[in-house]
């Protein structure tokens, strides 16, 4: 079975398939400080209390937005599975042509989870991942990798704006019954949620008009722990599909085994 | 003349005000260590600066959002200005009605957009008017064609959240905000100033599509007003904003204290 692991900078986002099928998924907080024991025993519990052994973990693959914690991973699956991962990064075959000023500079993740979305979507395609920044991604009907868009993210935002407005309040974040508001929690709550929806809405419509100027019908998926919360508010977005990063890397996993591994 | 502090989370701004027509107006930090002896000196330093004497200001009133600073600045302005600091609250005349769960909670700096967004724009049209104060946060009002205040809402505004974004991510660094040449970005930089500068104009404009569906269904559309430090760079962006007036909040605290306090504020 493949171990697969998605490093961003606020989740760690696990999932183990078998062949093509995702068996299990977890998600743990971002921590640099953990050392590569703590990863150790918190992947291997989750992996046996899910009713898997670990020696039944053949492959490891990793992609990392928080390069301080590489090597711990990476010494983590060597201690605790004897498997040196397959770290998806600059010169790793992704399948994926990439059309970026340096290719270099582009997140795994984003190139991970644009990888799953063309496989199942097919192009011209937007992915909308909503995690701590909100990236949109433009992939070409043929596949190539154009580039896109960084805003920040919901939670971040929200964050910030309960930390400078000494007067504000901090909230749930729940959508509200209607935009207009009648008392301060439920305005922030409107702002924060509509706001974001609007934001979303507005970068899908105009990547849109760069990316399939002749209509022809361009796709929208959204993924990331937050899309479950706007999806629904964002009259663009056309699936949801939590999972993309994982089956990414399943994906350009299973394609640099087919290569013998090169 | 008047004397008007709007007090936020970032900046003050003063203006000054002959009559109705706002003359100067200055920004300074919003510092909560500075004491009243600096904030009293560099008001004085600002005034003369433009050729203006303490002994000008006949009055002053201030919009804060930042408590700790209200009673600093009423010391400032009695001892270097030697004018009372009338404090603006909820609780005063303003709009004819305020239909809010608890009027007092209502912030003033949403209450002085609100009254001078009615008053310039919307009553002499008789249109509804939506304000969007592009500050610390931003922050939207409503009010009807004859000047009841609706509600509104309040978003993250543009810097914190692009700074809270920089700071809390490995890979993403501090940008200058200025158009990109096209949507999708070719590296992070063009990335970050279309999501930036085209989301933020999205936010505005989702949450003023959502307000003027659910404050004026039928008759006259609302006008849109912008205002706030950043609202010359992203009103071009949006689509529902019809103009910008960076004195908006000014204009309202002026009018608010004329209410209040006085006949049109005359010459001292």
């Amino acid at each position: 079975m493949l171990l697969a692991v998605d490093v961003g900078n606020t989740f760690i986002v696990l999932g183990i398939f078998a062949g093509e099928r995702l068996e299990a998924e977890w998600t743990v907080h971002t921590d640099p400080r953990k050392t590569l024991d703590e990863y150790g025993l918190l992947v291997t519990s989750l992996i046996e209390r899910s009713g898997f052994q670990r020696d039944q973990v053949t492959g490891v693959t990793i992609s990392s937005s928080v390069p301080p914690l590489l090597p711990t991973l990476e010494w983590m699956c060597q201690k605790y599975f004897h498997l040196k991962p397959l770290v998806i990064g600059p010169g790793v075959r992704t399948g994926m042509m990439i059309r970026y000023d340096n290719p270099r500079e582009v997140g795994a993740d984003r190139i991970v989870s644009a990888v799953a979305a063309f496989e199942k979507y097919g192009g011209p395609l937007i992915v909308v991942d909503f995690s701590t920044a909100i990236i949109l991604d433009a992939i070409s009907a043929r596949g190539e990798y154009l580039g896109g868009v960084i805003a920040p993210g919901i939670d971040v935002s929200a964050d910030a704006l309960f930390q400078f407005a000494a007067k504000l309040p901090r909230i749930e974040l729940v959508k509200p019954e209607r935009a207009l508001a009648r008392n301060t929690v439920h305005a922030m709550q409107s702002g924060i949620i509509f706001g974001f929806a609007g934001m979303v809405d507005e970068l899908v419509e105009r990547m849109a008009a760069e990316l399939d100027p002749q209509h022809q019908g361009c796709k929208v998926v959204a993924t990331g722990e937050q899309a479950g919360l706007l999806a629904g508010e964002c009259a663009t977005i056309q699936h949801y599909d939590p999972y993309l990063s994982l089956n990414g890397l399943r994906i350009i996993y299973d394609r640099h085994q087919a290569r013998g591994g090169r | 003349m008047l004397l008007a502090m709007d007090v936020g989370n970032t900046n003050i701004t003063v203006g000054l005000f002959l009559e109705s027509e706002l003359i100067t107006m200055w920004r300074m930090a919003s510092d909560r260590a500075q004491t009243w002896d600096e904030y009293g000196l560099q008001l004085v330093q600002l005034l003369e600066g433009e050729g203006h004497t303490p002994g000008d200001i006949s009055c002053a009133a201030m919009a804060s959002v930042v408590p700790p600073l209200n009673a600093v600045l009423s010391r400032a302005v009695q001892r270097y200005l030697n004018v009372s600091l009338k404090e603006l609250r909820s609780g005063l005349r303003s709009l004819p009605v305020i239909r809010y769960d608890n009027p007092e909670a209502l912030g003033t700096d949403r209450l002085v957009n609100a009254l001078a967004g009615w008053e310039i724009y919307g009553r002499p049209q008789n249109r509804p008017v939506i304000v969007v104060d592009f500050g610390t946060a931003t922050k939207l009002e409503c009010v009807s064609a004859d000047g009841e205040y609706l509600g509104g809402c309040i978003a993250p505004g543009i810097g914190i959240a692009t700074e809270a974004l920089t700071r809390r991510t490995a890979l993403l660094q501090r940008v200058e905000l200025q158009r990109p040449r096209s949507v999708i970005g070719r590296n992070v930089v063009a990335s970050m100033q279309s999501g930036i500068l085209f989301g933020f104009a999205g936010q505005a404009d989702g949450l003023v599509r959502r307000l003027a569906r659910e404050i004026a269904p039928s008759g006259p559309p609302p006008v849109v007003v912008a205002t706030g430090g950043l609202a010359d760079l992203v009103a071009p962006e949006s689509r529902t904003i019809e103009l910008v007036d960076p004195h908006l909040t000014l204009q309202g605290i002026r009018r608010m204290y004329e209410l209040n306090w006085a006949d049109p504020v005359r010459e001292a």
